[in-house]
């Protein structure tokens, strides 16, 4: 008797048990709409101290508004560049036939790479995607570089790994060389196509690596990816790390960055 | 008394549904941890960026306070902080990729970028969320007359350490602004190159034009090439891409649609090709002027398609004449 009435109590208990976790899949869910509707409202504010010209984002075909003062054009999803002018200054947005519906954008897979523990002549490689979404004629670029190279936390007693010149000692930050010497240390990174062709071509060979520009040795960032054309374009990016047996054990740290830069 | 009683519940389960229930317990337990202590925290997440618009013209006289929209959108599933720079820049290539440089501008200092009208070094957008700023650039009376290249940069400021060796991902997006201080202008600008081959055997035929800007202010030309046969006939006509040419530098100009970035050409994308061609360019470098004409020209023969018909010809006639042969040999 009790172990019919267990049984069957048990069985209400799975069902809340489901129906609770489905709300809650349900709840965030509608919390992520809720979040990706919100700034569907794209008003767009001009102004200066003789007056103010809002332009909002609407179903509607191009417009051209005139008055006395000021002339500004506005167009549905951008279409065309958007002018607004006044007696001592005319600003210009956009490119032509560029729609501001699908903005310039760059995406990374994620947002740190670990390279859990480094053990000696042992390469450790790890990947990052990247991706660029650009509707521009006009081309785009993504620069990269490092803050420094990968050094100990905490970075009181400095030690550092350094960018790696590859096996013949040869790249830099400006050109690749073949990295595949398992006694060759360093850090250093490749450029994948995934889709498209917009890798750097100094990594056309595979096992071609060059490191990071490293900004405070003053190098310059360097183009890692560019393209032209309205497709999706994906990279992936592998990091490598090889240390010497002689390198000090410990935790070693640096931050790189990617920045998605549009052409003129 | 009821405690008992549950005990004797309990033991009266089978195996399998104590198994069931025990594994009913691990799974809420994980569950409840992940939710009260917010483990995901210390995961890497995906980040994504988008800004419009892509570049900025603003073309001003002394005194002037402009302003126009930026907006910024984090299309990540976390929320970002995101660190403002201006950086000025200069033409890198003739193709319209830049080069950061770490020139002071007097005007820098004149910049900022306003949240609802307060200026801002960071801002924070939630994820899925967009932020519509705006750059505002006080222009005084006394600023020299030039013209004035830079980026803003939003770039996320990432500071998640972990128990291990890594590096931190950062990710920035860019938009460029020109900005042209002075009166209107006749452009000052040379057409450095339009060329292509003399001969073809088939087409495309690619055209390279190149335009030297050396006024002080960028000039943003509009251009076409027709193209002509032999009779006169106006057979083809590319339209050319809008490009801006920065102060003191040389840009290569593609047509529409054109797909090389590192090599920006005009491209006619016909075939067949025979005989002689003109193809004359026409680029004005403003509104107001001035225009440049040029024509060259080419010659296209094509030697595959006639080498092709040539031993169609020779195959029949031989034929032919085997035929002719062997039905005057069938009728004696």
């Amino acid at each position: 008797m009790y172990k019919v009435l267990s049984i069957k109590y048990l069985k209400k208990i799975f069902f809340l048990f489901i129906l609770a976790t489905c709300y809650l899949l349900a709840l965030s869910r509608v919390e992520g709409l809720l979040a990706t509707a919100a700034p569907t409202a794209q008003a767009q504010t001009m102004s200066n101290k003789d007056y103010t010209i809002k332009t909002e984002d609407v179903d509607m075909t191009s417009d051209i508004t005139t008055k006395r003062d000021y002339e500004t054009g506005s167009a549905v999803d951008n279409l065309g560049p958007v002018a607004s002018g006044e007696v001592n200054y005319k600003v210009k947005t956009g490119f032509e036939n560029l729609a501001s519906a699908h903005p310039f954008s760059v995406s990374l897979s994620s947002s740190i790479v670990d390279f859990g523990a480094l053990s000696p002549t042992n390469p450790i490689i790890r990947t990052v995607n990247l991706n660029i979404h650009s509707l521009t004629t006009y081309g785009y670029s993504v620069l990269v570089f490092e803050n420094e190279p990968l050094t100990t936390t905490p970075p009181e007693n400095r030690i550092i790994i350094p960018d790696v010149t590859c096996d013949n000692g040869d790249c830099d930050a400006q050109n690749a060389t073949e990295w595949t010497n398992s006694l060759t240390y360093g850090f250093g990174y490749r450029c994948d196509n995934v889709t498209g062709t917009d890798c750097n071509s100094s990594f056309s060979k595979a096992n071609f690596y060059k490191h990071f520009p490293n900004i405070a040795g003053n190098d310059d960032p360097q183009s890692i990816m560019s393209g032209i054309g309205s497709d999706n374009k994906e990279v992936r990016i592998s990091h490598k790390v090889n240390i010497s047996g002689n390198q000090a054990q410990g935790f070693y740290n640096n931050v790189i960055t990617y920045i998605g830069v549009p052409n003129f | 008394m009821k405690i008992q009683n549950l005990k004797l519940k309990i033991q009266n389960y089978s195996p399998k549904f104590k198994v069931l229930l025990y594994v009913l317990l691990i799974y809420l337990t994980f569950n409840f941890a992940f939710l009260a202590f917010n483990l995901d925290k210390a995961e890497a997440s995906a980040l994504s960026l988008s800004l419009d618009p892509p570049i900025t013209e603003i073309k001003a006289i002394p005194p002037a306070t402009v302003t126009s929209p930026l907006n910024i959108q984090n299309k990540g599933d976390a929320q970002v902080t995101l660190q403002i720079q201006i950086k000025p820049f200069k033409a890198k290539e003739e193709n319209g990729e830049l080069a950061y440089s770490n020139e002071t501008l007097e005007i820098l200092k004149n910049i900022r970028i306003l949240d609802a009208n307060l200026p801002v070094e960071n801002i924070i957008i939630g994820p899925k969320q967009q932020k519509n700023l705006n750059l505002n650039i006080n222009i005084p009376q006394d600023i020299s007359v030039s013209d004035y290249y830079f980026s803003v940069i939003f770039i996320s400021t990432n500071s998640s350490p972990i128990e291990s060796s890594s590096s931190v991902n950062q990710i920035g997006i860019a938009t460029n602004v020109l900005l042209s201080i002075g009166p209107k202008e006749i452009p000052k600008a040379v057409l450095e190159e339009f060329s292509s081959d003399t001969f073809f055997g088939k087409g495309p035929v690619p055209f390279t034009i190149r335009i030297k800007n050396e006024g002080a202010h960028f000039i943003e030309p509009k251009g076409e090439i027709t193209i002509k046969n032999m009779f006169g006939q106006s057979i083809g006509k590319l339209d050319l891409t809008e490009v801006n040419i920065l102060s003191g530098s040389t840009r290569a100009i593609p047509n529409k649609n054109s797909s090389d970035l590192k090599h920006p050409i005009a491209l006619w994308r016909e075939s067949f090709l025979l005989g002689l061609y003109t193809a004359t360019i026409n680029i004005s470098m403003s509104d107001k002027g001035p225009i440049f004409t040029k024509a060259i020209y080419f010659f296209a023969f094509p030697f595959q398609v006639l080498i092709v018909i040539a031993v169609i010809t020779i195959i029949a006639v031989v034929v032919k004449s085997r035929l002719n042969l062997y039905m005057n040999k069938s009728r004696t």
